[in-house]
C-alpha cells in the first residue's frame, strides 16, 4: 500500500516544507526560530504585532544541533515585516502547515519554565 | 523460548531476512523516519540505524512489527503461517497470563543518569515527520504507571513529546487508563504520579500496552502469557515503580497533581494516517532520571498509513478483545478480522448464524467495549462462507451480499475517538461519532432453492472430484503453485465437515 508517489492534494499547495534553518541562518546571519499557532491562519496573529506577547518559540538552528526543536517561553515582539525585528520566525499551523513567508522577532526574555504556559493567549501557544 | 530482549529478537529477524543493518550515517532529523514509513510502506524488512547523526554510539530501528511475518516471529511461530493461525495463536496464549519476576540488576541501568545532569536531548529521539510539533521520544515504547491505591501497574502506550531538557509533553485523556488513574486518583489526593517511560523491548512487551487490558489488570502478565515466560523487572533508580530489566532506555519521572502544569504538544501524524492531532496544553511529564543500556538502540514508529507497527498491534490485541467480548457472550464467531490495512476502524465477522439479526447484536456487543470499541465505525458480518482474513472476499461480499438498505444500520449520536479523520472539528473536539453496520448474511427467511444463489468460486462451484483432480494436477500443468497441499490443507471446509 502506498509504494509508490501520488499526486499530493491541491489544497495543501503553498504550503512550502521550508528551507534549511541552519542554511537561512548561514545566509542571513540571523537566529531562527518558528512557532506554532492555535488558528488556520495567521489573521489573528497580526492583532500580537508590535507588542510584547508571551509564547513559545522552538530553536531551529541552536549552535549544538542536539538541541534543535527543543521549546523556550519568550517574551517577545513579532512582525510580519521579515527584517523590522533582530531575528527570523517562521509560523505554523495548528496542524503544522508551514505559512510562507518570514516574520522578524525581537526576543526580550527568554525562558525554560513552561508555566509561562499558563500566561500565552488566543493565538499564540 | 522467549526473546531475552530487543537484540535477542533483532537477531531473529536478521535470520528470516526481516531486518537491514543500515551503517550509513542518518539524520534523527526526519531522515530515520522517512527510512521507517517507507520501510514500512514497502512491507520491508526493519531498518537498523547504526550511525545516528549528532549521536555517536546510539542507534534507532522501527518497523519490527509491521506485518504478520514479524508478529509470527515475535512469539516463535513459522514466519510464513497465515493470518488466522498468527491471530489465533496470539488470542490462546493471552488467555493463561504469566506474573513477572523481580531481579535486582538489569541492562537497562547500565548507565544512569539523575537530577540536574538529565538532559533529554542527549537520548537519540527522532523529528518524525515534517509538520510534527517536536522530537518525539516516545512513539513505540510505554508508560508504567502506578495504581494510587492498588498494586495495580498500568502499562499504555502514550506518546511524548520533549519540550526541554526536562520535561516530556503528551496527550492523557480521562478514558484511557492512565487517564483514570490520574484525573480520578492522584489528581483529587494531591499526590504527583510516578511514571516510567519504557522504550526497546523485544516486541510482546511493548505491544501489549498499545491494547485494552482493563482497569486494575497489569499488562505485564499478559505479556508473560504471551512469551509463555515471565517478563523480568527491576526497580527504578528515582521512582516507585519496577520496569523491564532489559529494555534499552528508561525515563522516569512525575506528574504534579494539578491541571495548571501544561505544556503544548501537538501536532502529530497520527495512526490514522494522516496529522489530525492538533497543537493543546497537554500533561507535563517531569523527568528525575534516565538510565539506558550501552550502545542503545531507540525503537521508533513515525505514524501513518497503514500497514505499520500500530497497525499490526491493533489488529492482533484489540482483536483478542473483541473476541472474548463475543465468546463471554456465546455468539457462534468463526473468524474476526480487524484489518491492519483499515487502521482498526473495521471489523469483519463470520458467523454460523442461529437468528436474524445477529450483526446488530455483534455490533452492539463491540461498540461497548472501553478502548476498542471507540475506534470502531464499521462492522461487517458474513455468513460461514467467506474467509473474513481475505479482504478480496470481504469486498465481494460487500458488493454483492450487502443490501444497501436493509443490510445497515446507523448508529447515530456514538463515542467517537477525536483522532479521527472524517469527523468534523466539532465532533473531534467533544468525542462525537456515528457508526454502521454491514449485514452481509443471507436472510433466514430466505429459500435455499429459490432465492440463496451459489457461489461461483472454484471451491464451491465444481464437486470435490473435479477440484481434487485439477488441484492434483496444477504444477504438472506449469502452474507454480502447489494447489496439492492447498486442498488437502483445506478440504475438509469444502465437504461441510
Amino acid at each position: 500500500m502506498h509504494e509508490r508517489p501520488n499526486r499530493r492534494l491541491a489544497v495543501h499547495k503553498g504550503f512550502s516544507w521550508g528551507e534549511d534553518p541552519y542554511e537561512i541562518k548561514k545566509k542571513e546571519g540571523r537566529e531562527v526560530y518558528d512557532t506554532i499557532i492555535l488558528d488556520d491562519s495567521r489573521d489573528k496573529l497580526l492583532g500580537e504585532q508590535d507588542k510584547e506577547v508571551t509564547f513559545s518559540i522552538r530553536l531551529l538552528a541552536p549552535e549544538n544541533r542536539r538541541m534543535k526543536y527543543c521549546f523556550r517561553m519568550v517574551k517577545a515582539k513579532i512582525s510580519q515585516e521579515p527584517k523590522k525585528y533582530k531575528d527570523i520566525l517562521l509560523v505554523r499551523s495548528q496542524r503544522g502547515l508551514l505559512f510562507p513567508g518570514n516574520w522578524s522577532i525581537e526576543i526580550l526574555e527568554m525562558s525554560k519554565d513552561l508555566q509561562w504556559v499558563a500566561h500565552t493567549t488566543g493565538v499564540l501557544t | 523460548m522467549a526473546y531475552r530482549d530487543l537484540r535477542d529478537f533483532l537477531d531473529a529477524l536478521e535470520r528470516h531476512g526481516e531486518l537491514i543493518r543500515i551503517k550509513d550515517e542518518v539524520d534523527w532529523d526526519m531522515e530515520a523516519g522517512g527510512i521507517i514509513r517507507l520501510a514500512c510502506q514497502l512491507n520491508a524488512p526493519a531498518p537498523l540505524m547504526e550511525n545516528i547523526k549528532d549521536y555517536p554510539g546510539q542507534r534507532m530501528m522501527g518497523g519490527y512489527f509491521s506485518n504478520y511475518r514479524k508478529a509470527a516471529i515475535a512469539i516463535g511461530l513459522d514466519p510464513d503461517s497465515d493470518r488466522a493461525t498468527v491471530l489465533d495463536a496470539y488470542h490462546q496464549r493471552i488467555k493463561h497470563p504469566i506474573k513477572p519476576i523481580i531481579v535486582n540488576r538489569g541492562a537497562c541501568q547500565e548507565n544512569v543518569i539523575t537530577g540536574d545532569e538529565v538532559n533529554l536531548f542527549d537520548i537519540v529521539s527522532p523529528m518524525p515527520h515534517d509538520g510534527d510539533a517536536g522530537r518525539y521520544i516516545a512513539t513505540w515504547q510505554f508508560i508504567a504507571t502506578p495504581d494510587y491505591d492498588t498494586d495495580w501497574i498500568n502499562w499504555g502506550m502514550y506518546r511524548q513529546m520533549i519540550q526541554n531538557e526536562r520535561i516530556l509533553g503528551g496527550l492523557v485523556m480521562p478514558m484511557q487508563d492512565i487517564g483514570y488513574q490520574f484525573y480520578t486518583k492522584y489528581l483529587p489526593n494531591k499526590k504527583p504520579m510516578p511514571w516510567a517511560t519504557v522504550i526497546g523491548t523485544e516486541p510482546i512487551t511493548t505491544i501489549v500496552s498499545a491494547a485494552p487490558y482493563g482497569i486494575g489488570r497489569s499488562e505485564v502478565d499478559w505479556a508473560g502469557g504471551l512469551r509463555l515466560e515471565p517478563v523480568e523487572l527491576v526497580k527504578c533508580v528515582t521512582q516507585p515503580l519496577y520496569v523491564p530489566a532489559n529494555a534499552e532506555f528508561i525515563i522516569e519521572g512525575y506528574v504534579n497533581p494539578t491541571l495548571e502544569d501544561r505544556a503544548y504538544e501537538g501536532p502529530w501524524g497520527e495512526y490514522s494516517g494522516y496529522r489530525t492531532s492538533p497543537r493543546a496544553p497537554r500533561t507535563a511529564f517531569h523527568v528525575t532520571a534516565i538510565t539506558y543500556r550501552n550502545n542503545p538502540i531507540h525503537t521508533h514508529s513515525p505514524l501513518g498509513v497503514p500497514v505499520d507497527d500500530s497497525h499490526m498491534a491493533f489488529a492482533i490485541l484489540c482483536r483478542s478483545d473483541m473476541l472474548n467480548v463475543l465468546e463471554d457472550n456465546a455468539i457462534p464467531v468463526l473468524g474476526l478480522h480487524v484489518p491492519p490495512e483499515m487502521v482498526g476502524h473495521t471489523v469483519v465477522v463470520s458467523i454460523k448464524k442461529p437468528q436474524s439479526n445477529l450483526a446488530n447484536l455483534i455490533a452492539s456487543l463491540l461498540f461497548g467495549t472501553k478502548n476498542t470499541g471507540m475506534a470502531i465505525r464499521d462492522v461487517i458480518v458474513c455468513d460461514e462462507d467467506v474467509d473474513v482474513y481475505d479482504l478480496d472476499q470481504v469486498l465481494h461480499v460487500l458488493a454483492t451480499k450487502w443490501h444497501p438498505r436493509r443490510g445497515t444500520t446507523f448508529y447515530d449520536n456514538q463515542v467517537g475517538m477525536p483522532l479521527t479523520p472524517y469527523l468534523s472539528m466539532e465532533e473531534r473536539i467533544w468525542g462525537k461519532s456515528a457508526r454502521n453496520v454491514y449485514d452481509c448474511t443471507w436472510p433466514l427467511d430466505w429459500s435455499p432453492t429459490r432465492d440463496i444463489p451459489v457461489r461461483s468460486s472454484f471451491w464451491d462451484i465444481y464437486s470435490e472430484r473435479v477440484i481434487e483432480g485439477v488441484c492434483h494436477q496444477w504444477q504438472r500443468l506449469g502452474y507454480k503453485e502447489d494447489m496439492k497441499k492447498v486442498w488437502e490443507t483445506g478440504k475438509k471446509l469444502v465437504s461441510w465437515e
